[in-house]
């Protein structure tokens, strides 16, 4: 896909040195965007994702940045507005996570993950709104299918995610009179570095994820890329506050 | 083009949104077959009442080949319970919900061979209470229901069913009313607009097509925000 449906805008992709995140970020650079790739920690990543985007003729740049760090909220944005003057897309995707059962659930793992996956997202888009123009702009949350899907040791991940998809509906109706769009994808497992880091490639909770999926089969970033692509556009004009699925009906 | 070489069937493509889905498909390289009571303007549309089994059969003769079902034929009357002709209530259902199941019986055993996208029309009412819409909430609440079952009874054949939830958009329905009443319609949009026809077409176009090739059993809003709620200030 590349119809320029993202000509003149620029999009701000967190953690997108791989995985879902390279994936959008690749995307919305070939369809005309001009892109910043944050990373906390994959340098090499970030530098492969924007070295594709510009090989394939589009713009981005790398910007390193814990979005769980304030200090690196309002650097990631300054860069922003120094390389491309404005911003028409956030994505908030980074994120991280770690199952494990409730006895081993421990204090730090909880604020680990809700510090990443929830308040690096609101502190990311309130960053981000001295950015937006007049004509507004979107916002776009990755959650997950595990917000309204139960998986048993997913009890502080499915809790962040939750989170977000609560926060997405909020500031929709909260941004929604200055025409930023707030809209949240929740996609079922999708094969990524993560996901083979964390051993779930290849293994039995991939197979039963699969035979429980009606279309059968796992994820790939492209998947989820088509539909930040759709809800980044001006095609989308009309839809805030949605939650959608992208999990081959898991 | 995206739906160059695809056949898509359209039902109430006369007017609103199915006129402007089946429009938008077409400009995007779709043969478009219309079904819809009135005469559409497209050149394999099809006359009948989408409730009768027989005129459906008859509509769907002759096809070899579907890609893709929008079901977007429907009706409404405002009216609560207790004020609903029971009359009323079989009409909405007849061609909100029986037609809706119709054309997915009459077209599925072509769609299952190659596999395909079935969109059905539901309303953001389905999910949302809304006063004064009583049969007409239940008929988009069972296309919400029917969604479901479908896309787990045809994901294997490669068949992906999802529905959309629209807001309250611009079409024939709402022109006729007062300018007053529909300001009052557009700011329960926390974008503060209605619709219009495009804004759904968009996003049906999208789910038609492979881009969505990964999204089954899913009711999509359309609606500028209607289903987070009200921008009354409290």
């Amino acid at each position: 896909m590349s119809n320029g449906k993202l000509n003149g805008k620029v999009a701000v992709v967190t953690g997108a040195s791989k995985g879902i995140g390279a994936g959008i970020a690749k995307a919305f650079g070939a369809e005309g965007a001009s892109v910043v790739v944050n990373y906390a920690s994959d340098k090499a990543g970030a530098d492969r994702t924007v070295a594709e985007i510009v090989k394939a003729g589009g713009k981005a740049i790398a910007v390193k940045a814990s979005v769980a760090e304030e200090a690196d909220v309002k650097h990631l944005f300054a860069e922003t507005r120094k390389a491309f003057g404005k911003l028409d897309v956030l994505v908030n995707n980074a994120g991280v996570y770690q199952f494990a059962p409730l006895e081993q659930v421990t204090e730090h793992e909880f604020h680990h993950q809700f510090g990443v996956n929830v308040w690096g997202t609101i502190q990311a888009t309130r960053e981000a709104l001295p950015l937006f123009g007049k004509d507004g702009g979107s916002v776009i949350n990755i959650s997950s299918v595990v917000s309204r899907k139960a998986i048993p040791g997913s009890a502080v991940y499915a809790g962040t995610k939750g989170a977000v998809d609560t926060l997405t509906q909020v500031l929709a109706a909260e941004l929604g009179a200055r025409n930023i769009r707030v809209n949240a994808i929740n996609p079922g497992m999708v094969e990524s570095e993560g996901t083979h880091a964390a051993g779930f490639i290849g293994s039995d909770f991939q197979k039963k994820t699969e035979s429980s999926s009606p279309l059968g089969r796992i994820g790939q970033p492209r998947d989820i890329a088509s539909v930040a692509v759709f809800l980044a556009g001006n095609d989308a004009g009309w839809l805030t506050g949605e939650k959608i699925v992208v999990s081959g009906g898991f | 083009m995206r739906f160059s070489g695809k056949t898509i069937v359209v039902t109430g493509a006369a007017s609103g949104l199915g006129l402007a889905i089946a429009g938008a498909a077409e400009a995007e390289g779709a043969r478009i077959v219309a079904i819809d009571r009135a005469q559409s303007p497209f050149p394999h549309a099809r006359t009948c009442d989408v409730a009768d089994e027989a005129q459906m059969a008859a509509a769907f003769a002759g096809l070899e080949r579907i890609d893709g079902l929008v079901t977007s034929a429907g009706i409404a009357r405002r009216a609560k319970v207790d004020e609903t002709a029971m009359a009323d209530y079989d009409a909405v259902m007849a061609v909100n919900v029986r037609g809706a199941f119709l054309a997915s019986k009459c077209a599925l055993p072509l769609m299952r061979a190659r596999g395909g996208s079935v969109l059905h029309l539901s309303s953001g009412v389905a999910t949302t209470g809304t006063r004064n819409r009583a049969a007409y909430s239940a008929s988009k609440g069972a296309i919400v229901s029917l969604t479901l079952n479908m896309a787990l009874d045809y994901a294997r054949d490669r068949v992906r069913v999802n529905c959309l939830c629209p807001g309250f958009v611009n079409t024939p329905l709402l022109a006729s009313m007062p300018p007053e009443r529909r300001a009052r319609l557009a700011a329960l949009h926390p974008l503060g607009r209605l619709g219009e026809p495009e804004d759904v077409a968009h996003m049906a176009l999208f789910l038609l097509s492979d881009h969505a090739a990964w999204i089954t059993g899913q009711a999509i809003g359309v609606d500028g925000g209607f289903n987070v709620g009200h921008m009354d200030d409290i």
